[in-house]
């Protein structure tokens, strides 16, 4: 794992004004693999495909491995696993003693290019970002470790996979833009904030906010996977892959 | 809503797919034209699945004489697809198609809506049909992430020709990648009969080369802010209704067009060259007007237009704001095929000198920049570039390869490379009458640009330099030496 | 007035509700009812294994208005009406507890089958004592009220289960859906009413058809 030096961001949700204060943390350099993810469901019968109960994944949990405990050609033992709930991605990170990152915590980390801690409003950044949402994903999805390293030594954050995190259910969206951009339903959500912006750059993150409001926690999908944070005053690091 | 309007209320509500119960109530006030009582459950007959098709397919006129329950299957697809010769460009489809299905509905028919995303998708996707009444016109219902399907019911309220689209964040973006199509709620008494229908949808894209760069374009988000698009597009990629893809008709048919706009952006000045439509449905609604040149269609909306085709030969489909035409790709062509009518449209009948008294017209006097630019030959090559792509390429292709029986080629120009000066004069001076270019004759009129004489040497010192043609650096001295 | 409701059954097959109406009537019930009694009736429950979808399937500890520590599976075998509510809020959090009101005062010969719980989303400022002393303020002190706080991961799981949305705007504030949930005796969740102000004709529906059993091939007590 690598240790994010917190710092301060401005989400796409909420006050502009008001910055987000995001502490220390330590997240993990690579999206979980297949092959990690084998590991974990030898060891716990619970979350193979078979015996996951639907309130806990969707039928297309695990779907495109080849066998319950063989991945197959779909997928390679160092792309991303795919096709898990935010239930499963949960139960993993817990049993390596971690546990999935905040929201804040991912998207702060994800604003970092190869260069910057802060690339957000880097045109160029939210291109490339841009053009990964833009093209559909088949399996078997790239290795880990081969899009982009940021500058603070974590892989992948964009151009492979969406990834969960833990509070992804924080997103009050509901689908139709015009009126998440006009002011969240007064009936359907207590809340006085719109998810708004008129600044372009912020697409990208527009994109996974909607992602992430179009999904339930037993969802799955191919280009859905997660990565484990931890507190720094947590345990010890963990190794990376 | 004002209590002058047409009060119309209906009440859905579901408690499992069969348990699905309905009543509608509707009150009215003696200044509504017509009356129209919406069927309630118990009058919804039977169950369908809605027959759907690409474009420029329309599906079959509904012969029922009764609402029912009509079943709609539809699939997102992302995909890459060609948008011009040798350009790519990863499409957001309703169906696999831009524009996406064609839907066809009965007035008041309650239709269950499928919206499926396919499981290779990126995105989450959800549609609003502009047929729907109700919030956001199934936007919420119909959130779907990629691999889910989400199924909403609504009662077809309203007849007319509405766009559907999507309307997931950011919309626009969802939209200027091909998330649009048309839904047509016919009357209960149906359409009159044609012989012919066909699907037309004008769409803005932004791609981040010009027109025709080469290659997979990703879509560009700068541009489409600025409202600069690089194609504007019949049924979403140049040459989708020309060639063998041209709509077909027999002389003396009737044809129907329904023609949608998805935008995102643009206002469609819809025409027909050599057509006057007979029938116009304005804005895809009730109100009908007759004998019309070019018809507005604003980006999500619509219009049905008739007309009956008198005459054989080739009826081009343009946005007559007509850059979009013949620079942007927003082309199409309705191939009528029979004899001649010389008496409806004879042709050409004579040509003959004409002399003009006094001096030729004049054109405005260059004025010369104040500080000349010297540029390299490199540099002029790379100008020439640009000039050729705004101002030749639409004739003489992106490729130079030209048009058979049209436009010669200027790739590997026999013609070209034979004459320098020749060359010159015909860019400058445009050219008319019979010429031999590569062993084929071509008789066309070619105008005369309004072209500086630096562009003229920059755009032949492109052309020399590219496509097999034989190297001559053309400067502007040479320029202004021809022309004296 | 546009509103929405949603009505989850079996495999979560979710139907949206359109009620758009300016002026006219708005019977409705007769048709739904018959629709209704179509449908197929559901049986009291018996303990067994827990079924798949069951939320009880959630091991997670609460701790009630008295202090007590509680899993969520105690509340099998009875109706449950449930939301996620902060004490502080103004605004929602009162609508979405009147509801609970009107859909208990309308079930109120069956109250003894049903358990209405309010989870609270508020870990700092909604303890022990503060549900307690709110519970008494607010009047839910009759039998079958519970008021529960609980650790803030089982906070974010519970809602993720509940497809309840919320996340704190300020010191002092959360957003939040506005959902009621029905769960049967299993703690399936098979209604969810979605948003303020509406009639819980439905809600109310469904919860009877719940507490209905068969004797002798007869549906009685819907």
């Amino acid at each position: 794992m690598i240790v994010i030096a917190g710092g301060e961001y401005v989400p796409l949700y909420g006050d502009r004004e008001v910055p987000v204060q995001v502490a220390p943390f330590r997240l993990d350099v690579y999206p979980v693999t297949n092959d990690e993810f084998l590991t974990f469901v030898r060891d716990h019968a619970q979350w193979r495909r078979q015996h996951v109960p639907p309130l806990f994944a969707d039928q297309t949990y695990l779907s495109h491995w080849q066998d319950v405990l063989d991945p197959g050609g779909l997928a390679p033992a160092d792309a991303p696993v795919s096709n898990v709930s935010w239930f499963a991605a949960k139960a993993y990170c817990q049993a390596k003693a971690k546990r999935l990152p905040t929201l804040d915590e991912w998207e702060f980390a994800a604003r970092a290019n190869e260069y910057e801690a802060s690339a957000a409003d880097e045109n160029a950044f939210n291109k490339v970002i841009l053009s990964w949402y833009g093209k559909p994903a088949r399996l078997p999805l790239p290795n880990v470790g081969h899009s982009f390293i940021n500058v603070w030594g974590v892989w992948d954050m964009h151009g492979l996979i969406w990834e969960w995190v833990m509070d992804f259910n924080s997103v009050m969206m509901t689908g139709e833009s015009r009126k998440d951009a006009s002011g969240l339903d007064g009936q359907l959500f207590c809340a006085a904030g719109a998810i708004g912006s008129a600044d372009p750059n912020d697409y990208a993150a527009f994109m996974r906010y909607a992602m992430r409001g179009s999904v339930k926690a037993s969802y799955t999908g191919q280009n859905m996977g997660f990565r484990c944070a931890q507190d720094m005053d947590e345990g010890i690091l963990g190794g990376s892959p | 809503m004002s209590r002058f309007n047409l009060v119309v209320c209906v009440r859905l509500l579901g408690f499992s797919v069969l348990g699905l119960a309905l009543t509608a109530c509707q009150r009215q006030d003696q200044t509504s034209v017509k009356a129209w009582v919406a069927p309630t459950l118990a009058q919804i007959q039977g169950e369908e699945v809605a027959v759907l098709t690409h474009p420029p397919a329309v599906p079959p006129s509904i012969k029922r004489k009764h609402p029912t329950k009509l079943i709609v299957n539809l699939e997102v697809q992302e995909k890459v697809a060609r948008i011009a010769d040798g350009v790519d460009y990863t499409f957001w489809t309703f169906g696999g198609t831009v524009p996406g299905s064609f839907i066809r509905v009965r007035h008041g028919d309650l239709i269950e809506f499928h919206l499926a995303n396919h499981p290779d998708s990126k995105v989450p996707h959800n549609i609003d049909l502009h047929a729907v009444t109700g919030p956001g016109g199934g936007a919420v219902s119909s959130f779907t992430p990629p691999g889910k399907e989400t199924v909403f019911s609504f009662q077809a309220m309203n007849p007319g020709l509405y766009i559907y689209h999507c309307a997931t964040a950011p919309v626009g973006m969802h939209i200027a990648n091909g998330m649009y199509g048309l839904i047509l709620v016919e009357p209960e008494e149906g359409l009159p009969t044609v012989d012919r229908e066909y699907y037309v949808v004008q769409g803005d894209f932004y791609t981040r080369g010009a027109y025709g760069d080469p290659g997979l374009q990703p879509f560009d988000m700068d541009k489409a802010l600025k409202e600069q698009p690089d194609y504007v597009l019949f049924n979403g990629s140049v040459g989708a209704l020309t060639g063998d893809k041209s709509l077909a008709a027999k002389k003396g048919e009737t044809i129907r067009l329904y023609v949608g706009n998805g935008g995102p952006n643009l206002v469609s000045s819809f025409h027909v060259i050599g057509e006057i439509f007979d029938t116009v449905h304005i804005e895809g609604g009730t109100a009908l007007n007759h004998n019309v040149q070019t018809t507005l269609v604003p980006a999500g909306g619509a219009a049905i237009i008739e007309f009956k085709v008198d005459v054989p030969g080739e009826l081009i489909i343009v946005d007559h704001s007509i850059f979009r035409a013949f620079n942007k790709g927003a082309l199409g062509k309705i191939d009528v095929q029979g004899s001649e009518e010389a008496i409806v449209y004879s042709g050409k009948q004579r040509e003959t000198v004409y002399l003009a008294e006094g001096s030729t017209s004049q054109s405005m006097p260059e004025e010369e920049p104040l500080e000349k630019l010297v540029l390299t030959a490199a540099q002029r090559i790379e100008q020439g570039e640009r000039v050729y792509k705004s101002n030749c390429a639409a004739c003489h292709m992106p490729d130079g390869s030209g048009i058979p029986n049209a436009f010669p080629p200027v790739a590997a120009s026999d013609y070209m490379n034979a004459d320098v000066k020749r060359a010159i004069l015909t860019v400058a001076k445009g050219l008319e009458g019979e010429i031999q270019v590569n062993g084929k004759t071509y008789n066309n009129v070619m105008p005369r640009l309004n072209l500086s004489q630096d562009d003229i040497a920059s755009v032949l010192s492109f052309l020399y330099s590219t496509w097999g043609n034989n190297g001559t650096e053309v400067t502007p001295e040479m320029v202004r030496n021809a022309l004296q | 007035m546009n509103c929405r409701v949603k009505s989850i059954v079996g495999l979560a097959l979710v139907l949206a509700l359109l009620s758009s109406c300016s002026g006219g009537e708005h019977d409705t019930d007769k048709q739904s009812e018959s629709a209704h009694s179509q449908h197929e009736s559901m049986q009291m429950s018996s303990a067994g294994a827990l079924s798949g979808q069951s939320v009880y399937q959630l091991n997670s500890a609460w701790t009630n208005q008295q202090g007590e520590q509680i899993t969520l599976n105690s509340f099998a075998g009875k109706v449950v009406v449930l939301a996620m509510v902060y004490t502080h809020c103004d605004y929602a959090c009162p609508r979405i507890i009147a509801d609970m009101r009107l859909i208990r005062e309308a079930l109120k010969n069956k109250a003894g089958q049903i358990s209405f719980v309010l989870v609270s989303i508020d870990t700092k400022r909604d303890t022990v004592e503060r549900l307690k002393r709110f519970g008494e303020e607010t009047g839910l002190t009759k039998q079958g009220w519970t008021l529960l706080r609980g650790g803030d991961a089982d906070i974010r799981e519970l809602a993720a289960v509940f497809g309840v949305q919320y996340r704190q705007t300020s010191d002092t504030d959360f957003a939040h859906s506005n959902i009621i949930t029905v769960l049967d005796q299993q703690g399936e969740i098979r209604h969810q009413q979605e948003g303020l102000g509406l009639r819980s004709d439905a809600t109310v529906t469904a919860t009877r058809k719940l507490l209905c059993y068969s004797h002798n091939g007869r549906t009685i007590n819907c």
